[in-house]
């Protein structure tokens, strides 16, 4: 009897990763606001292992309808490295631009650091960090700014210095305290530097799904340098995973259905078959694990 | 899961030696459960060839549960199951920690209001039952006496935490966070 519950478990993990792979293919149109054309960003995604391979994520990237991710792992640049480095049957990037970065994780305050040649070191305050940034033609976005010891840190000098604010990120949600902060920082931020970008991104790990809050870019060119263009002139709109649009009202409002919809619609290419066969592995392999080790 | 002792004698009890196949198929089960955990936390989905990256790629987990674990059985087992099914039946004891895995897996704390304690609560679950797993092993299944085989449980866990802290330490950058805690810039 428990012999055939194992049997039937195993195939049903066989039969359900098969039927994960079932998608159907999905057009992409590219938005046009003002001129400009429209991209949509997460620049705050970590790489295995403290999050997948990055060619995974980028996959899920362009499934999560996004034109362009930063690859940015705790203190180093190891996500970046090993989507450099991987062989190009694995690192396909099929239109998605692949940026390189680190998340500076440093005493009192984060800061995504996006289109880095090499690690900044994370003993400094956040001045001479950002400085750094900027000293390799690297982007400072100053990340999930809330918490006691940021807010006590978190001086006129500390926001000139960067070139955008994480306004929504999946944290921002957590607590009350946590939305004022976020918001409050860029308020902060952009009464100082009216050019400062409304960033949103996923901080994504294992959790939250990449491109759960993103950016919209206002870009010339669809191109790494278009896109650090569009975020030094603060041409960005930030977009929250409940479908709320962040940054200069006549961008967030040009983006506001763009941004509802990546809230509420799901994966591009999804099938029901996909779904059904995700259910069916997950369950044949909790039954494998409960039904404990053979006999034989 | 919740009488350990009594599952790993009644184990013990048939006498099977164990093959290759016997030492690699529950730390693959392990390896896989990881792969599709991941695999689902983190896109929704569990497509062939984002399974079998993450199962690669996650693998290091159950090797370095390997290398902790098998200078500490081998030479029990040798007298007693064999290596392959020592290893077999040590690798069963991974249950709650795979349930855990499972669980995170559907449970995806998000912005739409999926909280990350339920989580955290449950790991609670794993980290008591491990121990007693552990020695119940050291002690149905290498035949162990109390004392040695709750020594070899401690010197286990407190290899593994140990191991997976640094691993855990050096990947998240916990350094900063601590001197955050502490008061220091």
């Amino acid at each position: 009897m428990t012999r055939h519950a194992r049997v039937l478990a195993l195939i049903a993990v066989v039969c359900g990763i098969a039927l994960s792979g079932v998608t159907r293919s999905e057009p992409r149109e590219r938005m046009t606001a003002f001129g400009y054309t429209v991209l949509e960003g997460d620049f705050h995604v970590h790489g295995f292992p403290d999050g997948i391979l990055p060619w995974d994520a980028v996959r899920e990237a362009r499934r999560r309808r996004l034109d362009v991710i930063a690859l940015t792992s705790h203190n180093s640049m190891r996500g970046w490295w090993l989507w450099k480095y991987a062989p190009s049957s694995l690192a396909k990037a099929d239109g998605v631009i692949v940026l390189p970065g680190e998340e500076l994780t440093s005493v009192g305050y984060h800061m995504a650091v996006v289109g880095v040649t090499s690690t900044i070191p994370w003993h400094q305050p956040l001045p001479g960090a950002a400085a750094a940034a900027h000293a390799q033609g690297a982007l400072a976005i100053l990340a999930h700014p809330s918490g006691e010891a940021l807010r006590r840190r978190l001086t006129e000098e500390w926001l000139r210095s960067v070139d955008g604010v994480e306004v929504a990120h999946p944290g921002k949600d957590a607590l009350q305290g946590t939305r004022t902060d976020f918001i409050d920082a860029y308020r902060r931020a952009l009464a100082l530097n009216p050019r400062v970008a409304a960033i949103g991104s996923s901080d994504f790990h294992y959790f939250a799904a990449i491109g759960m809050s993103r950016t919209f870019l206002f870009v010339r060119e669809a191109t790494p340098d278009g896109v650090f263009e569009a975020i030094r002139a603060g041409r960005t709109a930030a977009c929250d995973g409940r479908g709320r649009s962040y940054g200069p009202s006549e961008l967030a409002g040009a983006v506001a259905d763009r941004c509802r919809a990546a809230a509420s619609d799901p994966p591009a290419g999804d099938t029901i078959a996909a779904r059904v066969g995700t259910a069916l592995a997950w369950a044949g392999l909790a039954a494998l694990v409960l039904l404990g080790p053979s006999r034989r | 899961m919740l009488h350990p002792r009594a599952t790993y004698a009644d184990l013990v009890r048939e006498r099977v030696r164990g093959s290759a196949l016997t030492a690699v198929r529950r730390p693959l089960l392990v390896v896989v459960v990881i792969g599709v955990s991941v695999s689902i936390a983190a896109t929704g989905r569990a497509t062939p060839a984002l399974v079998v990256a993450t199962t690669v790629s996650w693998s290091y987990i159950v090797l370095l549960q390997l290398l902790i674990a098998v200078p500490l059985i081998s030479q029990g087992a040798r007298r007693t199951v064999g290596l392959a099914r020592a290893i077999d039946l040590f690798f069963a004891g991974h249950a709650p920690w795979s349930l855990l895995a499972l669980a995170a897996a559907v449970w995806t704390p998000s912005a739409a209001g999926r909280p990350f304690w339920p989580l955290a609560v449950l790991t609670i679950v794993p980290i008591l039952l491990t121990p007693r797993i552990v020695s119940a092993f050291f002690l149905e299944v290498l035949g162990l006496e109390w004392g040695a085989a709750r020594r070899a449980a401690i010197v286990h866990q407190a290899v593994t935490w140990t191991v997976f802290v640094v691993l855990f330490w050096i990947v998240n950058a916990i350094s900063p966070r601590v001197l955050e805690l502490l008061g220091r810039s």
